[in-house]
């Protein structure tokens, strides 16, 4: 089913962690803390926006080196598979999970910008066109990535590795350069 | 000296080029790129942490596997990682370094090859490990400090690395 970019995130939506190479050792199957954003700011892609192969174009732009031997790999997950990563540790009991759309990167970079500027009158947003705002500032193209979406809550060390031992155990870690 | 008049026998191997470029200033730089005959090739070659090693007990701990990913960090040049990335830090190396070298032999026996390594954006060195009963050992070198988290205590935070010393101390009380 495809969603538009800012639809809700229901908690069985899967979306796409990007993860470089030297945040996962894939010999013994373990991930960095760094995947996680202490801060709530863990970027990632919804997979019911935009497809895999369109996701993986746009990341590949995004980067500054030829990047496909090192953006090597994408971590699937979902809400339900974050909650469920915590079930039963009593010292996370009180967490809460959430996942919101950020479909406008203009909007992140240049606060002047509200989200319902970005939202209801921006023509590009929608149409993954090259905002003007952005193209004037940067010289950098911005790729839009209209599946964007954050993990606002903040993970501490000891969270993310609760959350990557559970994500490893499930086997939701992929090769990008085999796509 | 004409590049093309530089004997074959004269030439640095690739071994010398990296030991020499430890001391490496621009007249160095000029000197072997007239012996090997490209500049762009003796430039290709010098990483920019060219000096930073590993230490024994390191080594030994992650394996010939870890000791590539170690490798491949310190090529890693600023805007790795979605343009966010440092270079690998030196000091960050020298604690971790400094970790190792303080770990019990019997311990490091334990370790081998099972320690996995990572580098984050500011130029840090992670490591994880797991214990026999398969709880996560996690700890992270910074430039100014080292953080950490042990699955078997719950703990997490922060250390001073003058504080290194203890902190190996508590580690391997922990890990027994």
């Amino acid at each position: 089913m495809i969603k538009a970019p800012h639809s809700e995130i229901t908690n069985d939506e899967k979306v796409g962690r990007a993860i470089h190479k030297n945040s996962y050792d894939s010999e013994k199957k373990e991930f960095s803390y760094h995947i996680w954003d202490k801060k709530g700011n863990t970027s990632v892609s919804r997979l019911q926006v935009l497809s895999l192969q369109e996701i993986r174009e746009i990341w590949i732009q995004m980067l500054h080196e030829p990047p496909v031997k090192d953006l090597a790999f994408i971590l699937l997950f979902s809400k339900d598979d974050l909650q469920a990563a915590i079930h039963g540790n009593a010292e996370y009991r009180s967490v809460q999970f959430d996942l919101v759309p950020d479909p406008c990167c203009v909007q992140d970079h240049y606060k002047k910008f509200s989200k319902e500027e970005c939202t209801n009158t921006c023509p590009y947003n929608t149409q993954q066109l090259h905002c003007p705002v952005a193209s004037g500032i940067s010289s950098h193209p911005c790729v839009r990535n209209y599946a964007h979406a954050l993990v606002v809550t903040k993970i501490s060390r000891g969270l993310a590795n609760t959350l990557n031992r559970y994500l490893a155990s499930k086997e939701n870690i992929h090769s990008l350069s085999e796509g | 000296m004409a590049t093309t008049d530089t004997p074959a026998q004269l030439r640095p191997k690739y071994s010398e080029v990296r030991i020499a470029s430890t001391n490496y200033n621009g007249q160095l730089i000029e000197k072997l790129n007239a012996l090997v005959g490209s500049n762009q090739r003796v430039a290709e070659r010098i990483p920019s942490n060219a000096d930073l090693r590993l230490h024994s007990n390191a080594k030994i701990m992650l394996g010939v596997d870890g000791q590539k990913r170690f490798n491949s960090f310190c090529d890693e040049k600023a805007g790795w990682n979605f343009g966010e990335g440092e270079p690998l830090s030196t000091t960050a190396t020298n604690h971790f370094n400094l970790f190792c070298s303080l770990v019990e032999e019997s311990l490091v026996e334990t370790l081998q090859t099972k320690v996995s390594l990572f580098m984050g954006n500011e130029g840090s060195l992670e490591i994880s490990w797991r214990n026999g009963a398969s709880q996560l050992f996690n700890i992270e070198f910074f430039d100014d400090r080292i953080e950490y988290y042990f699955e078997v205590s719950g703990a997490e935070g922060t250390i001073n690395p003058n504080e290194i010393r203890a902190f190996v101390r508590e580690t391997m009380k922990l890990h027994a």
